[in-house]
């Protein structure tokens, strides 16, 4: 997108990602190993100090006062973790929250660090599940990680779920021929063997 | 609709009390908001929309496609405003439900921007999906331009009908913000 305004103030510890060590392994109850960095979450919105400028709207007596407009609700959460199963591995990137045009740089970013570091033969997954807004931005940037994927023989499987929100703009725009959809993490990986 | 001209009028939403008293079955007030130029915009329309609809309990499906369409309207307008380099103060938008003698309702919302007039895009493959979205989601789109073409670019979005909001058939009595586990029909 062309639009691009003042830095956003990012939270926390963004890309590049710190390595993996054993301390970030887990395995869960199905012996599914995982490994999880937990400081991956990049929150954008709060450039206002937590409140949206909304001329004469934003007034403190306005019910968008308080810190209590839209910009909390603003937030993309993105985490990056390696899952390895037997029939397959894979790096996810789980996104929760709204992709749009102010959000959507940090949906482009974690998937350029994923393609950088995702190890040979691991697929790359983009789990959408908990995305509450998709819009043509976020459309585009799916379509771009596919094409990327495409042209460098690496995978990229996009979970979504049963969402509206996310379901219903990929159907909408024709897309759901063109991205690998799949219903779960598990089932996006296992389609590798 | 007609757009009513004068960009610097702000009428406030019902508030809250008076959503309790009992006026928003009719929604009659309109939603006018000045939208900041700013890629943060979009999420403000659409929380707002999302509000002021969902006091109208506005079917939920219907409801997210109007916020989409809005969502993209607005994402349009701003990035006008930017390719302007003029960085024009607002985008208006402008949200007005009309109610047929039926009691059938739709909602036409007006977002227009103080950007020059442009022809839509044939090189720019994100703002080309953004039109047939807005397409997708309403009944009409119409992308116009006023007569001066210094006084920017509008869109107007108007939906498809839904049933009156006393409609026995709409079981739920206010149309659900959330956005998780609605599964498509």
């Amino acid at each position: 997108m062309a639009i691009c305004g003042p830095p956003v103030r990012v939270l926390g510890r963004h890309w590049p990602l710190p390595a993996l060590d054993a301390s970030s392994r887990a395995e869960d109850h199905a012996g599914v190993t995982r490994w999880i960095r937990p400081s991956t979450e990049v929150a954008v919105g709060d450039r206002y100090g937590g409140r949206v400028h909304e001329p004469g709207v934003g007034d403190p007596d306005s019910d968008l006062g308080a810190g209590r407009g839209p910009a909390a609700e603003q937030l993309v959460r993105i985490t990056t973790g390696r899952v390895v199963h037997a029939e397959g591995e894979a790096l996810v990137v789980t996104v929760a929250g709204e992709i749009d045009v102010l959000t959507v740089a940090r949906l482009r970013e974690a998937v350029a660090a994923g393609f950088d570091e995702l190890p040979d033969g691991a697929a790359l997954v983009i789990d959408l599940t908990d995305v509450t807004f998709l819009g043509s931005a976020g459309l585009q940037a799916l379509v771009d990680a596919t094409r990327a994927a495409r042209r460098w023989r690496e995978p990229v499987r996009i979970v979504v779920d049963h969402t509206r929100p996310v379901v219903r703009p990929i159907e909408l725009a024709g897309l759901d021929d063109v991205l690998a959809l799949f219903h779960t993490v598990d089932q996006a990986i296992r389609s590798s063997s | 609709m007609p757009p009513t001209g004068n960009d610097n009028t702000l009428r406030p939403e019902m508030s809250s009390s008076e959503r309790r008293s009992g006026h928003r079955a009719t929604s009659t007030q309109p939603l006018c908001l000045q939208l900041p130029v700013d890629p943060i915009a979009p999420s403000v329309a659409r929380h707002r929309v999302r509000r002021w609809l969902a006091a109208s309990c506005w079917p939920s499906g219907q409801l997210e496609d109007i916020i989409l369409a809005v969502s993209e309207a607005v994402s349009n307008a701003i990035e006008h405003a930017y390719l302007d380099g003029q960085f024009p103060e607002v985008v208006a938008l402008n949200g007005e439900i009309e109610v047929a003698p039926g009691g059938q309702r739709r909602v036409t919302v007006i977002v227009r921007d103080h950007g020059r007039w442009r022809p839509p895009p044939i090189d720019d493959e994100n703002r080309r999906r953004g039109i047939p979205l807005m397409r997708a989601c309403v009944d009409t789109v119409t992308i116009g331009r006023p007569d001066d073409d210094r006084a920017g670019t509008s869109v107007v979005l108007r939906s498809r009908a839904v049933p009156s909001a006393d409609d026995p058939a709409l079981d739920h009595p206010r149309a659900v913000p959330s956005d998780r586990g609605d599964t498509t029909g």
